[in-house]
């Protein structure tokens, strides 16, 4: 052992302790040296947050400031503009992708996007914690509030999906309600071979959950159901279960399932711009009309460009 | 020098009250929170029709709030879980502690220790791409089910069982397991009438934390129960523990519907409260049996 390090223990100790040792050396080093860290992490973090409060402060005096803004004050503005979106699971996969094409055109600004549901969005965009909200159904009345903006930005389809090796190819809608609300429970019931239906739903709240039964016409769902927690799982389930049934939103569409027609319609692009696909719903944006202006009237005005609209129809219908 | 000393005592001992009353407030805040939160909504919808309830539809037109099929659940899913993991694992610890040769044990031991640090939702999702295809399979249904559960749960709380009552067999004190040799009891009857009963405590403070651990994983039990509301007519059915039912909606939840889940999390509380209290009787019924064996070993090893 080097004698310094023994000096120092031993140094530390009649410090600590005085002439006489009562615990044993590694156990004072050990608790002190964690004590110490203790407290250089919590230092450390209480001065990031600090400064993270003291840069948000600075920025909204900038903004909020009506005096006209120089050059160099507006390009710090602008290099620290960061728009928020909150919202709907299914919509985020599209908002995603239009997101890094515009954040490629506008390097400056910053998008964060969090996935985590239709009402949360609604929540967080009338709490302002987020400028733009992703919805994935028409607003209920209760749920606009005044100065509240609703802009269509996508049709999404909703897909009613089966095991590939199920030999079903076409349901007619009131069929589906009825495997959805328990009536019918075997495949031979709608022509199919005979083995029972495995059901597969979708959370209560989810926006698809809500959008398909809405749209199919389902009071409520059979409570033998099996339930997900996300298009990932539903498409999961639908693939390993040769008995099942599921449905998910177009974009998440894979070759493990099968896609069923409904009334002989299968959901093209021809048959959804026509309205003779009824399962199909909005995918919108929320936002208040006063808001921090830091980029966000950019965003809008990028999704109206051709540019986000080819990027739509890769997997949704741009909304006229 | 000394009062510099006794400060320092002093100053020492105030940091270990500090961190030990972190605990407490830590527990205190979550059950205010809980309680603030979850509250509004049983006092709203009854406690009666909110325990007792079947439905459970917070979305729809007349939305219900019934929870029993998931207290039924939970209760269910845990139970089969103890009843497969206590046998496997008490004899899992009596071969760490007693039987192998410590070659053997120095080989199992690690495997258990890792068993115990493997993530949940690792284990959810091997119980979806395995045991529930080979449920289906081999026994019909769905395969997401009560009984894929019980099993997974069943082997995520192995660890806890074996590690801790492996150590209480491990403090039976030696002078006991020599007494029974020296009456003429065999390894077996040592094991099971000496050292399991005077290690019954520890034993039963592992099937604590297992249940503890049983009642409250979520994200493996979310991906194989299929989260279905209804109360299981056999263990193929599928359910939803009161664990998933939190985890599955509180995303999407409207404030009314996030009370009712609150109101969910404060059931599980006293559910889980509630177990531990009962088990905690019977465990000091157990350790006063426990006070009448040792005497009648000395006693006898005395005449």
């Amino acid at each position: 052992m080097d004698p310094a390090r023994i000096n120092l223990s031993g140094c530390f100790n009649r410090m600590v302790y005085g002439q006489n040792k009562r615990m044993p050396q590694d156990m004072v080093k050990k608790v002190f040296f964690g004590l110490v860290n203790f407290l250089v992490i919590i230092i450390i973090i209480s001065a990031s947050t600090a400064t993270r409060n003291i840069d948000d402060r600075d920025i909204k005096i900038d903004e909020t400031d009506p005096t006209p803004l120089d050059a160099g004050s507006v390009l710090l503005v602008k290099n620290s503009a960061v728009i928020t979106i909150e919202g709907s699971t299914s919509a985020a996969v599209l908002f995603e992708v239009l997101a890094e094409a515009f954040m490629e055109k506008n390097p400056e600004i910053k998008v964060e996007i969090m996935a985590n549901g239709t009402n949360a969005a609604i929540k967080a965009v009338r709490n302002y914690n987020a400028d733009f909200g992703m919805v994935s159904r028409h607003l209920k009345a209760n749920e606009k509030t005044p100065g509240m903006k609703e802009i269509i930005i996508a049709w999404d389809v909703l897909a009613v999906v089966v095991n590939p090796e199920n030999r079903i190819g076409n349901l007619q809608r009131d069929q589906i309600s009825a495997i959805y609300s328990g009536r019918i429970t075997n495949w031979s019931a709608v022509g199919g071979s005979d083995m029972p239906i495995h059901v597969i739903s979708r959370e209560e709240g989810s926006g698809t959950y809500q959008a398909f039964r809405s749209l199919a016409g389902i009071e409520k769902v059979t409570r033998s159901a099996q339930v997900t927690d996300g298009n990932g799982s539903m498409l999961e389930g639908v693939a390993g279960k040769i008995n099942s049934i599921g449905y998910v939103s177009m974009g998440f569409i894979n070759n493990r399932v099968k896609v069923i027609s409904i009334d002989g319609i299968y959901p093209t692009k021809e048959n959804i711009l026509n309205n003779l696909y009824t399962l199909k719903r909005p995918f919108s944006l929320i936002y208040y009309e006063q808001r921090e202006k830091n980029g966000t009237d950019e965003f809008i005005e990028f999704l109206h460009s051709d540019e986000a609209r080819s990027i739509i129809s890769k997997k949704y219908i741009p909304a006229e | 020098m000394g009062i510099t000393n006794r400060k320092w005592e002093k100053a020492v001992e105030l940091i270990f009250l500090f961190s030990a009353l972190i605990s407490v407030f830590s527990l205190a805040a979550i059950t205010v929170y809980l309680f603030a939160r979850g509250f509004p909504a049983i006092r709203e919808i009854g406690a009666i029709n909110f325990i007792f309830g079947m439905e459970w539809n917070p979305t729809a037109d007349n939305p219900s709030y019934g929870i029993f099929p998931m207290i039924y659940a939970s209760a269910a899913s845990t139970a089969g879980a103890v009843i497969l993991s206590v046998p496997v694992g008490l004899s899992a610890a009596v071969l760490l502690a007693a039987v192998a040769p410590s070659c053997l044990a120095n080989l199992i031991r690690p495997c258990v220790d890792l068993l115990s640090s493997i993530p949940s939702v690792v284990y959810g999702y091997f119980g979806l791409t395995v045991i529930v295809p080979l449920i289906s399979e081999y026994l019909g249904g769905p395969g997401n089910s009560l009984l894929a559960v019980i099993v997974l749960l069943a082997v995520m709380i192995l660890p806890t069982i074996i590690k801790i009552s492996e150590n209480s067999l491990r403090a039976v004190p030696v002078e006991i397991i020599r007494g029974s040799y020296a009456l003429g009891a065999t390894k077996t009857e040592t094991i099971f009438k000496v050292m399991i009963p005077a290690a019954g405590t520890g034993i039963l403070s592992s099937i604590i934390l297992g249940i503890g651990r049983a009642v409250g994983e979520t994200m493996a039990v979310i991906l194989v129960c299929g989260n279905a509301v209804q109360i299981p007519r056999s263990v193929l059915d599928m359910v939803r523990p009161m664990t998933a039912n939190i985890a599955l909606e509180m995303s999407y939840a409207d404030p009314f519907h996030e009370s009712a889940l609150f109101g969910t999390g404060i059931v599980l509380f006293i559910f889980i409260a509630a177990v531990n209290i009962i088990i905690n009787i019977l465990s000091g019924r157990i350790t006063g049996r426990n006070m009448s064996v040792q005497p009648v070993l000395k006693n006898r090893t005395e005449g």
